[in-house]
């Protein structure tokens, strides 16, 4: 079984079905491996990324993760997965604290361990100091770490980032890149948009290019 | 349903403004249990109290107040929450529609049975202190007053979620959430009717037949609840 999916997978908005976001996308990711996203913008990495977090959904082909198929069993998708959304996303007057929890609250994590684990969380993020404070009193660099630290509050197998690089600082964005390889190591999947050929080409185990809602070509292993 | 409690919960993490706290606290604690005290109080011993119905009996109207206004909070919040791309990752949790619309319809809710349960023994107060003439069975008016207030918050919520979910701009969904009023006021004015008239066996089922439409109205707002229309009406 792989990881993430997806045969001929199409998707256009209702009201324009003639522009097709994603067209015919037919790729597969591997437990264990890290597989980037790269294309220019508009050229359909985050539709794909919303269609397999079942935010979107598809209109013509199929998309996998985890063995579940989206289109009928997004509840077990979104069981599965972990999506950092390209805005942080964060309510302003929460705090990280209590953002993480609430997370791992609706993953099915008790009162107690949900505390435990977005602690653990945020210390590996180096978020220990913010963590009572309100969301909108921190920078953007710290908001789209508490993103990432929501997006694996409670480990999910699979894990989906829209564009990881975009506003973390250099010594953030290694200690992500360093814990997507951990999560590789240890069998999980990721796949990641980014514009960055350093995450596409260093670390990642393949990168695909798309452009018009194709994959175009792949590289790597 | 835990999961509806943890999203209300979350709800509840953004907390109001100030003012609109104080508003509310004046409203209830102190300017309409007094003034119903006042003036129901002092029609019933007039003789006017055969031709006016007792304001009491439109406690829900005030009672209504800390809900209504705990939807207009919930409905900024989730508009806004919308508006900033915040919904997304509760989107793609491991999260039903049902537990959404729960979620953002059980702080309203609460709030409008607290309404009535605060409000009721400053208006008791009330009535004693202006020596107005006291209600005949004060707990059934509590309970009456609870089931109504309910029933109506939950006409209101519903249509509050659902324009706060599917509405565009701030002016339609303030105009859909709208549309959930002429109910509340029917419903109002029935119990208000019956109660004059002498059948007030016939508000209990009355209130029920409501409530339930009221539940059902939720759930409907549930089943059409639709991912990829939230993420592109921004």
């Amino acid at each position: 079984m792989l990881a993430i999916e997806t045969t001929g997978l199409t998707w256009h908005p209702r009201e324009d079905p003639h522009r097709r976001v994603l067209d015919g996308v037919t790729m597969q990711v591997a437990w264990g491996s890290v597989v980037a996203l790269v294309g220019r913008n508009g050229s359909g990495k985050t539709t794909l990324l919303r269609v397999l977090a079942t935010l979107l959904p598809p209109r013509a082909g199929c998309a996998r993760v985890a063995g579940e198929d989206v289109a009928t069993a997004p509840q077990r998708v979104r069981a599965a997965i972990g999506l950092l959304t390209e805005e942080a996303g964060l309510p302003d007057r929460a705090t990280p604290l209590w953002h993480l929890r609430f997370h791992a609250l609706l993953r099915g994590a008790t009162w107690e361990t949900s505390r435990r684990l977005a602690l653990e969380t945020l210390a590996s993020l180096g978020l220990e100091r913010v963590a009572r404070e309100p969301m909108a009193a921190l920078s953007r660099g710290t908001r789209q770490r508490v993103a990432v630290g929501r997006a694996i509050v409670c480990d999910p197998p699979v894990l989906l980032l829209d564009e990881p690089d975009a506003t973390l600082d250099e010594e953030i964005a290694a200690i992500v890149r360093a814990y997507l390889k951990r999560r590789a190591l240890a069998g999980r999947a990721v796949l990641l948009a980014t514009h960055d050929p350093i995450w596409a080409g260093r670390y990642c185990d393949e990168a695909l290019a798309m452009s018009d809602g194709r994959i175009v070509s792949r590289e790597g292993s | 349903m835990k999961k509806s409690f943890w999203i209300a919960l979350d709800l509840c993490a953004d907390p109001p403004p100030r003012f609109l706290i104080a508003i509310s606290a004046v409203m209830m604690l102190v300017f309409l249990p007094f003034q119903m005290a006042f003036v129901d109080g002092s029609i019933a011993r007039t003789s006017l109290a055969h031709v006016m119905p007792p304001l009491r009996h439109t406690l829900s109207a005030h009672g209504a107040w800390p809900g209504i206004l705990a939807v207009a909070l919930a409905q900024g919040t989730v508009f806004s929450r919308r508006q900033r791309r915040e919904l997304e990752p509760l989107l793609c949790a491991p999260v039903s529609a049902r537990d959404i619309v729960t979620g953002y319809a059980l702080p309203s809710l609460a709030l409008c049975l607290a309404g009535p349960a605060v409000m009721f023994p400053v208006t008791m107060l009330g009535y004693r202190v202006l020596g107005g003439a006291f209600p005949p069975e004060p707990m059934h008016e509590l309970a009456m007053s609870g089931l109504l207030v309910l029933t109506a918050g939950a006409w209101v919520t519903a249509a509050g979620i659902h324009a706060a979910l599917g509405a565009r701009h701030v002016q339609s969904m303030l105009l859909r959430t709208a549309l959930g009023y002429p109910p509340l006021v029917l419903i109002d004015c029935l119990v208000v009717a019956l109660r004059a008239l002498g059948w007030g066996a016939l508000v209990v089922p009355l209130l029920l037949v409501a409530l339930g439409a009221g539940v059902a109205l939720l759930s409907c707002v549930a089943r059409t609840l639709d991912r990829e229309r939230l993420l592109h009406r921004v």
